[in-house]
């Protein structure tokens, strides 16, 4: 199991940063959704135990959290949201004292910080002091930190964060691989929809501390309404009559096809219409929503709900 | 910069249980080893260890032989005074090496944001300080007790006799733990500087300040009140107080070696449990 939180509240001073949270994620990669302040780094850091929760319990990899953190920290690889190194090391040997940190012998921490490195692509620069990294080359040698240990659970906060257009391409391609095809459970929180949506088999929608949505994001995607774009020959106006009739909404694309958003019976209520209405239905396309309309319009129904 | 140069692959290996501060440590002594200041402050103390070689040779050499007529110069004798000079003569070393050294360790962290870097790996809080703590330690350690030992077993060497030293049979263990109390309270007050700020530069000159005007503060209510008990409020007079005691030798302030060390611990406490405080709050808990 990846993690379990239930009812997980966490308060600085005044400011409730997570109210009443419940959430589990069992494998497969998660991403946290939400603006800033939503709550997400709060999140992280009580599923590292950086912080004590005010209600609520926190359980990562099957085990709670209390007391001696350290067994589950050698399990858990962390990439920070801030620019954080080790001062006046190179990359090589930063890489390798965080291996050491998480228990590997140093000959094999030295040997896997050598791989890690290649793998993210600092293989060249990996004896370069870390302070000349540019802001792309930090974040790499972040994630070849908490990778070093080989992991179970990935916690990335906000990976691509000052990376150019090709290096966030290749940084999500290498959290992509070790999602899919490496095994290995992760969590990316981030603010970037497209990010989330390219990695993440799972998310979870923060939006000023609670929390709006979860759940597989195919399910999600698919469980708002179903949206179609049809293309009939015949008696249009009769058509669009029948379909507003029968509890569903149209409009008219640039490319002249009907978008049709329908309640949970999906097609079977745009045939039905076309057969009341005496249609032939040339085309029938399923339209996915996107990851950034889907979080639009949860966001606004918690703001609604809030005033 | 192609991406992909090796895919990932997992770790197999066994794990191990080496106390993390040790690993630490073992990083930070190796950068610290780097700097030419620390190298300089070393090769000092080296310089100091072989001029007493070079007392050990003259005082050990035999009667008949040319530089015995050194032998006549007073302090060219290996014993509780002349170790007692030898640790007084490096102290100005150790305020280097804390300077130099020692202060910027927390500070620079601070800056980089390694701290929770560390506390997301299997270390404790306590972990992080004796990871901090034991280079400045050993670097202290390379300038007190190390040598003074050395020049012990030296001088038992050189005399094929264990005589001289069942005369002063508590030498090596005043020498013990007079660096005890120099280390232990140098590296916690150290550390504590250290972690109050993000420059490093800026803690040498507060641990700068603290060494240069506590003691004037002390003099001044010394002289204000014209009691010398309030020396014990410097940390040099403390230190040399107590080592005056250890080494049997006359005491240079009036007041009580007691007194100096509870001063000291109690010094040593409060740096310690700020310390605990600072590295828990700084860096960690932020804004939501």
């Amino acid at each position: 199991m990846g993690f379990h939180v239930e009812n997980l509240e966490i308060q600085y001073g005044r400011h409730k940063a997570l109210d009443d949270v419940t959430l589990r994620f069992e494998s497969g990669a998660l991403g946290l959704l939400g603006p800033n302040g939503a709550g997400k780094s709060s999140l992280l850091r009580a599923l590292l135990g950086f912080v004590r929760p005010t209600r609520g319990t926190v359980s990562v990899l099957g085990q709670r959290l209390a007391g001696d953190m350290r067994p589950l920290r050698r399990r858990i690889g962390y990439h920070p949201e801030d620019d954080v190194q080790f001062p006046g090391m190179n990359g090589l040997s930063a890489v390798a004292l965080c291996g050491e940190l998480s228990g590997l012998p140093r000959s094999d921490a030295l040997q896997r910080a050598h791989e890690i490195l290649y793998f993210v692509g600092l293989g060249e620069a990996r004896y370069r002091p870390a302070d000349s990294y540019s802001q792309g080359m930090r974040q790499r040698l972040k994630l070849a930190q908490a990778l070093v240990h080989d992991p179970e659970l990935l916690i990335l906060d906000e990976p691509t964060n000052g990376l150019d257009p090709r290096g966030r391409q290749e940084m999500l391609d290498l959290v992509r691989e070790l999602a899919h095809e490496k095994g290995i459970n992760l969590i990316l929180s981030s603010h970037l929809l497209p990010d989330v949506e390219r990695v993440c088999d799972q998310v979870a929608l923060l939006h000023r501390g609670t929390l709006v949505r979860s759940g597989h994001l195919d399910e999600l995607l698919r469980s708002r309404h179903l949206t179609f774009h049809v293309r009939v020959k015949g008696p249009l106006e009769a058509f669009e009559a029948a379909l507003l009739a029968d509890g569903a909404s149209c409009d008219h694309t640039p490319r002249g096809l009907l978008e049709v958003r329908t309640p949970a019976a999906g097609a079977q209520l745009v045939f039905d219409a076309a057969r009341q209405s005496a249609c032939q239905i040339r085309q029938i396309t399923p339209v996915r929503e996107s990851l950034t309309e889907m979080f639009a319009s949860s966001v606004t129904g918690g703001a609604h709900a809030d005033s | 910069m192609p991406i992909h140069d090796v895919s990932y692959q997992r770790w197999q290996g066994r794990r191990t249980d080496v106390p993390p501060a040790f690993i630490m440590a073992m990083a930070q002594l190796r950068l610290a080893i780097r700097r030419r200041v620390v190298r300089i402050v070393l090769l000092l103390s080296g310089l100091f260890v072989v001029a007493f070689i070079g007392m050990l040779y003259v005082e050990t050499t035999p009667e008949d032989s040319a530089v015995a007529v050194l032998k006549q110069v007073p302090f060219i004798r290996l014993d509780s005074t002349s170790m007692l000079r030898f640790l007084t003569w490096q102290r100005m070393l150790h305020y280097v090496l804390c300077l130099a050294a020692g202060v910027g360790y927390i500070a620079r962290d601070r800056r980089a944001k390694a701290v929770q870097l560390y506390l997301a790996r299997p270390v404790r809080v306590q972990d992080y300080i004796l990871g901090k703590g034991l280079p400045l330690a050993v670097l202290l350690s390379v300038t007190t007790w190390v040598p003074a030992l050395i020049l012990i077993l030296l001088k038992c060497l050189a005399t094929a006799s264990l005589e001289w030293l069942t005369q002063e049979p508590w030498l090596p263990l005043s020498i013990l733990a007079y660096s005890a109390l120099l280390v232990v309270s140098l590296v916690s007050l150290t550390l504590a500087i250290s972690s109050l700020t993000t420059s490093p530069i800026m803690a040498a000159v507060m641990l700068a300040s603290f060494f240069l005007f506590v003691p004037l503060l002390a003099e001044l209510f010394r002289a204000l009140t014209r009691n010398d008990t309030w020396q014990v409020l410097s940390m040099q007079a403390s230190l040399e107080q107590l080592c005056h005691w250890l080494f049997d030798a006359r005491l240079p302030h009036d007041f009580s070696p007691w007194s100096a060390l509870f001063a000291l611990a109690l010094l040593t406490t409060v740096c310690l449990l700020f310390l605990m405080r600072r590295v828990r709050a700084v860096d960690i808990v932020g804004g939501g």
